[in-house]
């Protein structure tokens, strides 16, 4: 049986609804960085001081939303920490961290409030597929609001000031999961991630390694959020990732145009499929069968709903972190195996209905 | 064509050097990527991957000032704030103004 914490934790919105262009955008995140006044930045802050940002925000963030689900850190309750991280309602970077902080989650699952990770707050919204305008009207709201609550740091010159200085100005990271399965088995790849960088984005896998990214997961995120207009970075983002949709739609239809294109396809999704069910795979190789199994979803060469592949990636990226810690143990892979496992069998049985 | 540029389009940056036979070519890589005979794609994505400008670190973006100047309101030394790439408290951007403006300039390179 679950505990208390994990239990009030809302299902996320990105598992639950299908958003544009979500045959290659996994997720769309938009981040709004803030601090509070009159206090160093985490990193510096006492414990005293971390805990006083921690009672400040909680009362802040109920000024707007009594109804947030909030749970402090460290999280005492493991299976609490494993739902918030495979949900991305925190940061890998806040779960390692054991000073004070805590977690707002919105009630309708659509983003969380992170408090004392590198910022005092960090403002997130997640969506599936491609949907700039609501993950970013969301934050936006729920920055506002705070604002009114609580004392921002800003200046006339700067904007709003963070700790790091990548994120002075507007605070705002918009980040797409992008899933390149076709376009990296080609090497136009590279040509069209340096395209996307020149145009102001940063580029890298989607667990933190590097750009052609384990799975052929790739986030793109706005680089500027100083000097240039808010809006300005978003549609430099935006057209980065229609760009690479583009260009991976493209390898997509060259792929299955090519003789036995689309039988190689419909074969290696079932033998991806195969070894998700039947084998002990590491965490690299379970993101790698499930970017197989999407791609042929995508296809139609295989069935199952896309949505779904989302959150069995999001269980895998954990797992794929933990180890890079050597923080896994047996017990953690199993539970990603089978939650992978038991989401992949409902696929196929709907599917051969 | 004037020496030091590209024997194509006379540019002056980015180029590289061609021997062909016992000629010396001096071609950009924009031009080279618009030609990109077989045999050179993948040179040609080494240099261009060369000539991608990379992606300053917070840290390396400071500009140098006294490591012992101090921030008034939080404490932190510029030679702490170096060191991690962060900024100590809201104060910091004032007490660090110099290093500060050169480091957003550095970091957010479409301004």
């Amino acid at each position: 049986m679950r505990n208390a914490s994990a239990n009030r934790l809302p299902k996320p919105a990105w598992y639950r609804t299908a958003g544009a262009d979500q045959d290659v955008v996994v997720s769309t995140r938009c981040r709004l960085a803030r601090n509070l006044e009159g206090f160093p930045f985490p990193w510096r802050a006492s414990s005293e001081q971390l805990g006083e940002i921690v009672i400040q925000c909680a009362r802040g963030v109920a000024a707007f939303e009594p109804h947030a689900v909030r749970i402090g850190r460290p999280v005492a309750d493991s299976e609490a920490l494993h739902q918030l991280l495979t949900a991305r309602y925190v940061s890998f970077k806040w779960a390692e961290m054991l000073t004070p902080g805590s977690v707002h989650v919105f009630p309708d699952g659509s983003g969380s409030i992170m408090v004392n990770e590198e910022d005092h707050l960090r403002i997130q919204t997640l969506r599936a597929g491609l949907d700039v305008e609501t993950c970013l009207n969301q934050a936006q709201r729920a920055a506002d609001a705070l604002g009114r609550q609580l004392a921002i740091a800003s200046s006339s010159t700067h904007g709003f000031l963070t700790a790091s200085l990548c994120n002075t100005g507007s605070g705002l990271r918009l980040s797409c999961l992008l899933h390149l399965a076709a376009l990296a088995a080609t090497p136009a790849i590279s040509e069209a991630l340096a395209a996307a960088r020149r145009m102001n984005c940063v580029v890298r896998g989607a667990f933190g390694e590097g750009s052609s990214g384990t799975g052929s997961l790739v986030q793109v995120s706005n680089r500027c959020t100083w000097g240039v207009g808010a809006a300005y970075a978003v549609e430099q983002a935006v057209a980065a990732v229609r760009y690479l949709v583009v260009r991976e739609r493209e390898a997509r239809e060259a792929m299955m145009r090519r003789p036995g294109g689309k039988g190689d396809l419909i074969a290696a999704a079932e033998g991806a499929s195969d070894l998700l069910l039947h084998e002990d795979l590491s965490a690299a190789d379970i993101v790698r069968s499930l970017s197989v199994v999407r791609l042929g979803m995508a296809m139609g060469a295989t069935s199952g709903t896309l949505l779904r592949t989302g959150e069995w990636m999001a269980l895998a990226g954990l797992l794929l972190w933990s180890e890079r810690r050597q923080a896994s143990g047996v017990y953690e892979r199993v539970r990603v195996q089978s939650a992978v496992r038991a989401g992949l069998r409902a696929c196929l049985a709907e599917g051969s209905h | 064509m004037a020496p030091g540029a590209c024997c194509v389009c006379g540019a002056g940056a980015s180029l590289v050097r061609l021997t062909v036979a016992d000629t010396v070519y001096l071609v950009c890589l924009a031009c080279l990527e618009a030609a990109e005979p077989e045999r050179l794609r993948l040179p040609v994505r080494f240099y261009r991957s060369l000539a991608m400008p990379m992606r300053v670190s917070p840290a390396e973006a400071l500009a140098e000032l006294d490591p012992a100047a101090l921030c008034p309101v939080c404490g932190v030394t510029f030679a702490d704030v170096s060191r991690a790439g962060l900024i100590g408290c809201p104060a910091c951007y004032d007490a660090f103004g110099a290093a500060v403006s050169q480091g957003l300039q550095r970091l957010h390179p479409a301004t």
